[in-house]
């Protein structure tokens, strides 16, 4: 994490409301991005992203380093939304089965952007819910594998593991798309 | 195209986000400023409460000539200065991070602007 964003946390941490306001304002996006496509409902979406937002300032004094923020951001977004999975009792979430580590690729070769937006917004969509969680963390959020399992709490192997299947997904997905037309 | 840019343009792209965002701030940022006064009244109450109990007993340990009364106070006084001071030393814990993390900052610039004299 940049020495910037490092020194808003800690400014933060501090009780200080413009670094929190500016902190928000980076990391705001892509967590409401991430809600909102694993939820499926902006309205719902907004109400969540909201509470995560409250929970961080009121907890943030306790993140021992500065320099975590953005796994832990996240960490606090996957637990909300297990439990408004919970709470809807989408048993996908918990029944999806795992996948395995083997024929695992580098997850950090780059994508093809050359693409239609709504398409690759429409494929990342239309994968499951696991896949889709790390797709996004990984790709919308930049964080980096270890922060990833940091923040949804499993080994760094199963992230890369899911990160290859969501890539080969989505190339399936999109090229069946261009098939189409 | 960097990886970061693609990620920037796709959010960017993504006009659902657009609405539920400009009322998100302004919303979560009332409830942070709503909760940092309740925090500090709740820190100033208390704090209060201990140093004006510690006052209380020792000037009724005067009055009454009363032991219990004087380790009362200490007592009092004692939880007051614990409150006190660990709330200051996080604060100073922080200050000094704060400090940390702006000349690690420096030291980068430094080194990346030398490395680009080179």
């Amino acid at each position: 994490m940049p020495h910037q964003q490092t020194i808003l946390v800690i400014r933060a941490q501090q009780r200080r409301t413009d670094a929190f306001e500016r902190l928000m304002a980076l990391h705001e996006r892509p967590l409401l991005y991430y809600i909102h496509r694993q939820l499926g409902d902006a309205d719902r979406a907004a109400d969540v992203s909201q509470e995560v937002w409250l929970s961080v300032w009121k907890s943030i004094h306790r993140l021992k380093d500065p320099r975590a923020f953005h796994a832990w951001l996240y960490q606090i977004a996957h637990r909300r939304m297990a439990l408004e999975y919970r709470r809807r009792q989408a048993h996908q979430w918990q029944n999806e089965k795992d996948i395995g580590e083997e024929d695992l690729v580098a997850p950090d070769a780059p994508v093809d952007v050359n693409l239609q937006v709504g398409e690759l917004h429409g494929a990342i969509d239309k994968l499951s819910l696991r896949l889709r969680e790390v797709v996004i963390l990984r790709y919308i959020a930049q964080l980096t594998v270890d922060d990833i399992a940091l923040a949804i709490g499993c080994p760094a192997g199963t992230v890369r593991s899911r990160l290859h299947y969501a890539r080969k997904e989505l190339k399936r997905l999109l090229e069946g798309e261009h098939d189409h037309d | 195209m960097t990886e970061n840019d693609a990620a920037n343009y796709l959010l960017s792209e993504d006009k659902d986000l657009d609405g539920p965002l400009a009322r998100q701030r302004e919303i979560v940022m009332r409830a942070v400023r709503k909760h940092q006064v309740r925090h500090r009244w709740i820190v100033r109450t208390f704090s209060t409460l201990f140093w004006s109990n510690a006052a209380g007993a020792y000037i009724l340990a005067v009055i009454t000539q009363s032991e219990t009364l004087v380790v009362s106070a200490i007592f009092w006084l004692l939880i007051g200065a614990i409150v006190l001071l660990h709330s200051r030393l996080r604060h100073i814990e922080l200050r000094i991070d704060e400090v940390q993390a702006t000349l690690d900052g420096l030291g980068d610039s430094t080194g990346s602007s030398e490395n680009t004299d080179s």
